[in-house]
């Protein structure tokens, strides 16, 4: 529903990449962060209560790793960088692909 | 009474741990033949501590928090492990760090204390090639670098200065190292990714090596992001350390455009007056 919250999710989806488990596939990943924003152990412990509100484009960026469509929205260059590395995306040939 | 001995400025290019060989080798190793100096020259000075003034990458800040300055004043300091660093858990000194996070706030700059901050490849990346072997205890400072509003380099100077004040006056170490990291040129996450501006940074360490401090405090970020990337953002740690040092020189031991680190690549070495 806002920037913020697809920069959110892009975040929480690329930190540690390389150190955290996490399902290989951009869309099956973001199903895991959606789940997990929803647990009830995070429900308990408020302040790390995750909150995610996507709609159907903002999620659909992730879920086809359309880096270059997470540029043009507006996410911010560094965390699309972190996001491609975490899922073996070539970000720069994805731009050119894109017209960028 | 602290003491500043030792002061340097250093690029923090994740490359430089991970891609080790490659076409551009008589550059790769002209930077890795600076950092053994700068190590050694390091040693030498027998710090206590090293302060390293570096920034996230959003590793451990997003836009739900994102500190303009944050100390690290942990007695344990993790790192992320990015570039095959491997996670590790490196040495604070709280003593320290409580002491100069109560200066820099008295003195004015509203810097953020972390009791864990968590650490990515501006410190990790430095700390590999200067102190291997992670018994130096370090302190981290964080300086924002990509996400605005963005320090001016003056405030960063000064911010240096204070900082000196702060280790001149505590008593928790005896003998201080200070380290800066990032830049200087490059394009990170963007379509110009790649690029490298060796003109801007061959100027931008002329600048800084006669301390031609009014030039450089002018640099915008405007100008910096247009001649040397959004990645040049970095430079604010450099100027953090030249205010800590006293603005008097600096010696640079390499400069080079490596294009697998996608980075131009210096090592330099602050003086302390």
């Amino acid at each position: 529903m806002s920037l913020l919250h697809l920069q959110r999710a892009v975040y929480h989806l690329s930190v540690s990449g390389e150190q955290v488990e996490r399902p290989a596939d951009p869309a099956a990943a973001l199903a895991w962060l959606l789940e997990l924003s929803r647990s009830d152990v995070l429900a308990s412990l408020p302040a790390f209560q995750l909150r995610l509100e996507l709609d159907p484009h903002e999620a659909s960026l992730i879920e086809r790793g359309d880096v270059a469509g997470m540029y043009r929205y507006g996410v911010h260059p560094n965390l699309v960088r972190n996001f491609a590395s975490t899922f073996g995306i070539d970000y720069v040939t994805c731009y050119r692909a894109a017209g960028l | 009474m602290g003491e500043l001995v030792w002061a340097a400025c250093v690029s923090h290019a994740g490359g430089q741990l991970r891609v080790r060989e490659g076409d551009q080798q008589d550059r790769m190793d002209r930077i890795y033949a600076a950092w053994n100096e700068l190590r050694v020259s390091l040693v030498q000075a027998e710090p206590d501590v090293l302060i390293v003034i570096g920034t996230d990458h959003f590793q451990t800040f997003s836009y739900d928090l994102m500190p303009v300055f944050t100390i690290g004043r942990g007695a344990a300091l993790w790192t992320w492990g990015e570039f095959g660093s491997g996670v590790k858990r490196l040495r604070g000194m709280p003593a320290l760090s409580d002491a100069l996070h109560a200066h820099l706030v008295h003195a004015g700059f509203d810097v953020a204390g972390s009791a864990d901050m968590r650490l990515d490849h501006a410190y990790s990346c430095p700390l590999a090639f200067l102190a291997p072997d992670d018994s130096l205890p370090v302190l981290p400072l964080s300086v924002v670098a990509f996400v605005p509003p963005l320090p001016p380099l003056a405030r960063c100077r000064a911010l240096g200065v204070a900082l000196r004040e702060g280790i001149e006056r505590q008593q928790a170490a005896a003998r201080v190292a200070i380290v800066g990291t990032g830049g200087i040129s490059h394009w990170v996450g963007v379509p110009e990714t790649g690029r490298i501006n060796p003109e801007f940074d061959r100027h931008f360490l002329d600048l800084f090596e006669r301390s031609d401090v009014d030039a450089l405090d002018s640099l915008d970020d405007e100008t910096l992001v247009r001649e040397a990337g959004p990645g040049a953002g970095e430079l604010r740690s450099w100027m953090v350390v030249l205010g800590a040092a006293g603005s008097s020189g600096a010696r640079r031991l390499a400069y080079e455009p490596v294009d697998a680190w996608i980075t131009g690549t210096s090592l330099v070495e602050v003086a302390v007056a």
